[in-house]
C-alpha cells in the first residue's frame, strides 16, 4: 500500500510518516499544495492525507485539482478548523473523509484502513479471532464452543474490535463510535465498560485476546 | 444638502418661521382686501338708492336741473371720489356729478347692468382703479336708464399698499429673527452632542473606562448619553470578561504543559529503563487529552457565544440519550459504589440536537459521579410541566457550599479546586463543563438550574422548552 501524505508542518508530517511506514505502507511527503498535486498526479496511490491549510494552493483546490485529472485515491483531510462549512467544503471539492487536529494516529489508521476496505468491502461473517467466534448477523458470541451472552452495548463494543482485529482503537474512537459521543469524558468511562467485556471474553481462559495498549486504547488480538 | 445637523436645523427653523408669517400676511391681507372691497360695494349700493331717490322725487324733469343740483350737493369737484352718473339704456351719458367726467362715452359695459339688482364692475383710468356700481331702473318720467355710482379706490390702494408694505417687512424681520434664534436653539440642544463625541472619540479598547458627559437636562440626548454609557458598560463588562477567561484559559493550558515539560525533562535527564520511559509516554499521553479537551472545549464555547454553533434539532427520545449515557457510566458508577437509577417507564420527547444534549447529561453524570466523594446514588428523573420539560439528576454527594454556588457557572471555576487539580493526577476537570452544558441548553431555548444543600446533595435540572407533545 503507498500513501501520499500533503502537510507542510515538518513535525507533523513526519510523525504521521512515521505511523503509516509502521503500518506498512509506503510514504511520500509533499510540504505544498502544489508538490501534492504534482506528486498525486505522476504515482499511483491507494490514499491521500491532505492538510487544508497548505502553501501556494490550499487543500480544496489540491483535491478538485486531482479530481479533475482523474485522480481516484481516497483523500483524507487534516483540518485544525473543525468548523461545519469546512468539512463540507472539503467533502464536496471530492475529499472521502476528514479529520480534525489534534487527532491520534491509530484514528489515522483506523479511517485509512476504512477507506481502503471500502472499495473492497468483503463482509465477513461470522469473524473469527483465535478461538472466539463472533456472528454479527444472528448476534451470536461463542468462545472454545461455549456461547458467552453480551448485552447490546457490549456486542457493539466487541464487533467494533472484531472489525479491527490486530488494529489499536483509542478511548475516543470507542467513545464516538459505540456510544455515540464526541467528547472525551477525561474520566476512565471506556476502560470500566472494557473491563466489564474482558470478564466475559477472556475470564477463564489462557489466553487473553483483548489487550490495553498503554496510554492509547485497546486491540482484539489473537497472538 | 447642508451637511451640519446644526445648519440643517436652523434653515429648517427659519423656513418653517417663514413660511408661517407669509401664510399669515396673505391672509391678513387677503382679509383686509376682501372687506374694504365689501365695504365700497355696499357704500357705492346706498349711494346709487339715494341718487335713485333724488331723480325720482325730483319735481322738475330737466336732467340738466339734475344735474346742477348733484353737483351743487357733491361740491362740483372735479376728480372726487364718489361720482354719480345717469345712462340711458344704450349706455349713453345723460347726466354726471363729475364735470370733467372722461369716461367713455357710450358706456361699454351696459349688459351688466341689466336685471333688477345692482352690478359692480371694475375700470381703470390713467390716473386709477375706479369701482363701478350700476342699477337699472325705469322711471316714469324718464323711461328705461342706469344709475351709476363710482368710486375712485385710491384710498383703499393705499391702504392695501400700506399693508403689503408691512407684510413685507413682517416677514423679511421674521426671517432675520428666525434664523438667529433657530441658531441659537440648534446650538444650545447640538452642544451635548458634541461633548459626546468629544467624549466618545476617547474611547477605545484601553480606555474602555472612559463614559460620556450627561447634559442632566432629561431629554432625549441626555437618553442618547444614558444609552451609549449603558453600552460602554457592557461592552466595559464584556471585554473584561474576555481578558479573564483569556487569562483563564492560559493558566489552565500552562498547567499540562508545565507537566509535559517537566516530566519529559526528568525523563531525559539520566539513562532510564524502557519500562520507565514507557511510563512517561503514558502519563504525557493524559495530559495530551487533557490538552486536547481543553482546546476543544474553548473552542466549542467561544462558537456557542459567538452563536457560530448550529443546532441540528430533531424530535428526539430524550430518555433514550439519557438511557444510553446510563449505560455507558453504570460500570464506572458501579466501580464507586454510586447506584445509576433511572425510572424505564418515564419517556420525554423534544426537539433537540441529539448530540450536544447527550454531551450535557454525560458532562453532568460525570460530575455527579466525580463529585460523589463516596458511596451513593443518582436519581435521574423527568417531568414536565407547561411549556418546559425537565431532566432532574439529584445526587446523594457531599452538595456544593453555599458560597459556591453562584459562581458554578463561571468559566474555569471549580468546586474543591485543590482536589480537582492535584498534582499527582492529570485534571480530571477543566471547570468548562456547567458553563458550556448551560450554554448549550440556553441555545436550545432552555436553562440548567443547580440547587444543593450541603450534606445533603444537588440536584440538577436540565429545563428544555417543550415544543412538541410527547
Amino acid at each position: 500500500m503507498r500513501a501520499l501524505v500533503v502537510e507542510d508542518e515538518v513535525g507533523v508530517a513526519s510523525f504521521i510518516e512515521g505511523c503509516l511506514r509502521e503500518a506498512s505502507i509506503a510514504v511520500d511527503v509533499a510540504a505544498d499544495g502544489q508538490a501534492g498535486i504534482q506528486l498525486g498526479r505522476e504515482n499511483a496511490y491507494d490514499v491521500i492525507v491532505l492538510d487544508l491549510m497548505l502553501p501556494i494552493r490550499d487543500g480544496f483546490s489540491v483535491v478538485r485539482a486531482l479530481r479533475a485529472e482523474g485522480v481516484k485515491a481516497p483523500v483524507i483531510c487534516l483540518t485544525a478548523r473543525d468548523a461545519v462549512d469546512d468539512r463540507v467544503k472539503g467533502l464536496d471539492s471530492g475529499a472521502d473523509d476528514y479529520m480534525v487536529k489534534p487527532f491520534s494516529p491509530a484514528e489515522l489508521l483506523a479511517r485509512i484502513r476504512a477507506l481502503v476496505r471500502r472499495t473492497s468491502a468483503i463482509a465477513t461473517n461470522p469473524i473469527r479471532v483465535g478461538d472466539l467466534v463472533i456472528d454479527v448477523v444472528a448476534r451470536h458470541v461463542e468462545r472454545a464452543g461455549r456461547r458467552i451472552d453480551l448485552s447490546a452495548r457490549e456486542f457493539a463494543l466487541l464487533e467494533y474490535l472484531a472489525r479491527n482485529v490486530g488494529h489499536v482503537l483509542t478511548r475516543y474512537m470507542i467513545l464516538e463510535k459505540v456510544w455515540d459521543m464526541n467528547q472525551d469524558p477525561l474520566t476512565n468511562v471506556v476502560d470500566v465498560q472494557m473491563t466489564r467485556l474482558r470478564k466475559k471474553i477472556d475470564h477463564g481462559y489462557a489466553t487473553p485476546l483483548i489487550h490495553t495498549v498503554r496510554g492509547v486504547g485497546f486491540v482484539l488480538r489473537a497472538d | 444638502m447642508p451637511r451640519s445637523v446644526r445648519t440643517r436645523i436652523t434653515l429648517l427653523a427659519t423656513s418653517v418661521t417663514l413660511g408661517i408669517c407669509v401664510l399669515v400676511c396673505a391672509a391678513v391681507y387677503v382679509g383686509l382686501y376682501l372687506s374694504l372691497h365689501r365695504e365700497v360695494d355696499s357704500f357705492l349700493q346706498g349711494e346709487v338708492r339715494e341718487f335713485q331717490a333724488i331723480i325720482q322725487h325730483e319735481e322738475d324733469d330737466d336732467l340738466k336741473e339734475i344735474e346742477r343740483e348733484i353737483r351743487a350737493e357733491l361740491g362740483g369737484r372735479p376728480g372726487a371720489d364718489l361720482t354719480f352718473r345717469l345712462l340711458d339704456k344704450h349706455g349713453r351719458l345723460l347726466i354726471t356729478s363729475d364735470p370733467e367726467d372722461s369716461f367713455p362715452n357710450p358706456w361699454p359695459m351696459v349688459h351688466t347692468a341689466s336685471g333688477a339688482t345692482a352690478s359692480f364692475e371694475f375700470f381703470r383710468d390713467t390716473h386709477s382703479s375706479l369701482r363701478f356700481c350700476n342699477q337699472h331702473v325705469t322711471f316714469d318720467r324718464h323711461g328705461d336708464v342706469i344709475v351709476q355710482a363710482v368710486y375712485r379706490l385710491d384710498r383703499v390702494e393705499r391702504s392695501l399698499a400700506l399693508c403689503r408694505w408691512v407684510c413685507a417687512l413682517a416677514v423679511f424681520l421674521a426671517a432675520i429673527l428666525s434664523y438667529f434664534g433657530g441658531k441659537v436653539v440648534a446650538r444650545n440642544s447640538m452642544r451635548p452632542v458634541a461633548a459626546i463625541t468629544q467624549s466618545a472619540r476617547n474611547v477605545t479598547a484601553k480606555q474602555l473606562s472612559l463614559r460620556v458627559p450627561r447634559s442632566g437636562a432629561n431629554d432625549e440626548i441626555d437618553e442618547l448619553a444614558v444609552t451609549l454609557n449603558d453600552m460602554l458598560e457592557r461592552i466595559d463588562a464584556g471585554v473584561q470578561r474576555i481578558q479573564q477567561f483569556t487569562a483563564d484559559a492560559a493558566h489552565e493550558l500552562r498547567t499540562p504543559l508545565t507537566a509535559l515539560r517537566g516530566t519529559a525533562e526528568f525523563a531525559l535527564s539520566q539513562p532510564r529503563s524502557v519500562e520507565q520511559l514507557s511510563a512517561v509516554i503514558e502519563r504525557s499521553l493524559e495530559y495530551y487529552r487533557v490538552l486536547t479537551r481543553i482546546t476543544d472545549d474553548l473552542l466549542l464555547l467561544a462558537r456557542l457565544d459567538a452563536g457560530q454553533e448550529p443546532l441540528r434539532t430533531e424530535p428526539c427520545s430524550v430518555d433514550t440519550i439519557v438511557d444510553e449515557v446510563v449505560d455507558l457510566y453504570r460500570p464506572l458508577a458501579a466501580d464507586h459504589g454510586i447506584e445509576l437509577r433511572m425510572d424505564p417507564t418515564s419517556t420525554l420527547t423534544a426537539s433537540i440536537d441529539p448530540g450536544k444534549i447527550r454531551r450535557v447529561i454525560s458532562n453532568l453524570i460525570d460530575n455527579a459521579i466525580k463529585y460523589m466523594g463516596g458511596p451513593g446514588r443518582v436519581t435521574i428523573e423527568f417531568s414536565t410541566s407547561n411549556g418546559t420539560s425537565t431532566i432532574r439528576i439529584a445526587d446523594t454527594g457531599s452538595g456544593i457550599p453555599p458560597n459556591e454556588l453562584p459562581h458554578v457557572f463561571e468559566r474555569f471555576y471549580r468546586v474543591d479546586r485543590a482536589r480537582s487539580a492535584s498534582p499527582a493526577d492529570a485534571p480530571r476537570s477543566i471547570g468548562l463543563g456547567l458553563a458550556i452544558c448551560r450554554s448549550i441548553l440556553q441555545a436550545h431555548g432552555g436553562d440548567l438550574r443547580i440547587e444543593s444543600t450541603l450534606g445533603r446533595g444537588t440536584d440538577v435540572s436540565v429545563v428544555l422548552p417543550r415544543n412538541i407533545e410527547s
